[in-house]
């Protein structure tokens, strides 16, 4: 008989906090700067320094802690994780052990069913190295990263398939960027995540031998490295095998998770509390101050994107599925006050431009250009069909719609002489869709309206061109 | 407890100390010795004993989110064995 296995999954997730400095000191807390440029004493673990805690690193993790439902601590100590490795320059990073900032909570899955959290505790970044091919015996590092404020959000293990790790990555990840915590970008390692994976037959409570998973850099990755992991797992058990403890590496290009060189005793860390640091401490005044300045979070903008704008259920949750696009959809009908268009826009053409460009970021189109296009269709000056036209080459250009409606000739023809001409032309070009059209196939209206369009390149005035394309229709009937 | 020179081998690679025969057995006697001091002072009875004032009403003190400058790349290098490009340069650190 087999023995069917299920997988037991717990989530580390890193989130680096979208605060201006660094968690202990003023340096920049910046992406792409050129190396070692947003270091000082403090963050190069010089001798004789001290860590001062940046206040709003602490407000950001209490937000994340509020957003997903935490209590959080009156009191949290920082403690020293001491391990070598050069891109740690002190020797030790300073996180937080036994009296996290946040515990409990939940990740929603989105339907219905969600995950709860261990605890949210807030620690440093370290820097970044750099191992060059054929870089003979040298790895190289740069020390920007090193202290830019991070929250680790651990997951109870409570995650049984990669689906679910995947949906949990997916919320969480909307979550943090819609209370502005954290930018999300996996890409550029602002959010990364970390898996702990075992098995254990069906129907048995005690927890397997796991294996941790890094480098999930991607939404793609964690399924793809879960699942792999799971499977491999799976293979050697079945085979009579046992699981060996190790970090394994998610290997995207070859798709295999691979041991990492497993670094001697690596997960002594020696945990005790942070000398330089005394206690955090947070009143109740602070903690309803940091509550009163919570963003809307995505269910509540769903439902005010209802009321407010008049939106149905589903264009509302379209919207507002990432802070970034409802936050443009806003700033559209602030300056294009006809919401109802405007989000037939996004969901149409935009979203439809955006899957094109495979990509989860905004078009680099300014809402106030997309308000701009809207209010020349809306006022007659070009055709929807010709906004469209419009549209991508803003997105390709850059340049203003209005200049573009020039520059590519797409101004919509409402002078009823010109439109005239090119209907009368396509009803002599397709005379037995007339004779169906009076015949009484009202249907073949359609088809006529998309030729007399096509013949002015999409810019006829539809508003003048229906009517207009009826009467001549039925003028025939003599 | 007992401290002994395998705990102190431990120790010493953790953090990276190589020491000699002649220290491992001087230094795990003394550390046996601090330790045991300790064991001591655990043995005390502080249950009914309230956490000092200051521990409880101290609490870190905070930085506004202000940027505050860094040093350039040459001054942060430059005190390092090696750096090429503004960055460190280190031994390998992975196969």
């Amino acid at each position: 008989m087999t023995t069917h296995y299920e997988a037991v999954i717990g989530l580390e997730v890193h989130a680096q906090l979208m605060t201006r400095t660094k968690i202990f000191c003023g340096c920049e807390n910046r992406f792409g700067a050129p190396p070692n440029t947003l270091v000082c004493p403090v963050c190069l673990g010089m001798p004789g320094v001290l860590p001062v805690l940046n206040e709003r690193a602490v407000e950001l993790a209490i937000r994340a802690g509020n957003a997903l439902g935490c209590d959080i601590r009156s009191r949290s100590v920082f403690a020293r994780k001491n391990y070598f490795y050069p891109d740690l320059p002190k020797g030790y990073q300073i996180s937080q052990f036994d009296q996290p900032v946040c515990e409990g909570g939940h990740v929603p899955l989105g339907d219905g069913r969600s995950i709860e959290l261990t605890r949210i505790h807030l620690e440093e970044d370290a820097g970044k190295s750099f191992h060059p091919e054929g870089g003979g015996e040298h790895s190289l590092v740069d020390l920007n990263r090193c202290g830019v404020p991070l929250i680790e959000i651990v997951s109870e293990p409570v995650i049984r398939s990669a689906e679910d790790a995947y949906s949990y990555l997916v919320n969480l990840k909307r979550i943090l960027e819609y209370t502005e915590v954290c930018d999300g970008n996996m890409e550029q390692g602002s959010l990364r995540c970390d898996a702990n994976v075992s098995l254990r037959p069906v129907g048995t409570t005690t927890l397997g031998t796991k294996t941790e998973l890094k480098n999930l850099n991607s939404f793609r990755a964690t399924r793809l490295g879960i699942e792999a992991e799971i499977a491999r797992q799976e293979k050697i058990l079945t085979g009579g095998g046992t699981i060996r403890q190790e970090t394994m590496q998610w290997d995207a290009d070859r798709g295999v998770p691979v041991p990492m060189r497993s670094k001697e005793e690596a997960h002594d860390y020696r945990y005790f509390p942070e000398p330089d640091l005394p206690p955090l401490l947070l009143s109740q005044e602070k903690l309803r101050a940091v509550r009163d300045a919570m963003p809307e979070l995505p269910d509540a903008k769903r439902e005010r994107f209802q009321t407010e704008y008049g939106l149905r259920e589903y264009d509302a949750g379209v919207l507002t599925d990432s802070a970034q696009l409802a936050r443009f959809f806003e700033t559209v009908v602030k300056h294009f006050p006809h919401a109802d268009r405007a989000a037939n826009f996004l969901m149409g053409p935009y979203l439809r431009l955006q899957k094109e460009q495979e990509g989860d970021d905004l078009l680099p189109v300014e809402p106030e250009a997309l308000a701009q296009l809207l209010a020349l269709e809306k006022g007659g000056a070009v055709s929807p069909a010709a906004g469209r036209q419009v549209f991508e080459a803003m997105v390709r250009t850059g340049k203003a719609p209005a200049d573009l409606v020039k520059e590519l000739g797409l101004e919509q023809i409402s002078d009823d002489g010109a439109l005239q001409t090119v209907v009368d032309e396509v009803l002599a070009a397709n005379p037995e869709q007339v004779a169906e059209f009076l015949g009484g196939k009202e249907k073949v209206l359609g088809f006529l309206m998309g030729q007399v369009m096509k013949a002015t390149r999409g810019k006829g005035n539809p508003g003048v061109l229906t009517p207009m394309l009826r009467a001549s229709l039925e003028a025939k009937r003599g | 407890m007992t401290f002994d020179r395998s705990n102190l081998e431990h120790v010493a690679r953790l953090a990276m100390l190589d020491l000699s025969d002649d220290e491992l057995d001087s230094l795990a006697k003394d550390l046996d010795h601090v330790l045991s001091h300790f064991e001591a002072i655990q043995k005390i009875d502080v249950s009914d004993i309230d956490d000092t004032d200051l521990a409880k009403t101290i609490t870190t003190p905070l930085r506004a989110d202000t940027p505050a400058g860094s040093l350039s790349n040459e001054e942060a290098t430059k005190q390092s064995a090696r750096a090429e490009g503004g960055l460190f340069v280190v031994p390998k650190v992975i196969g």
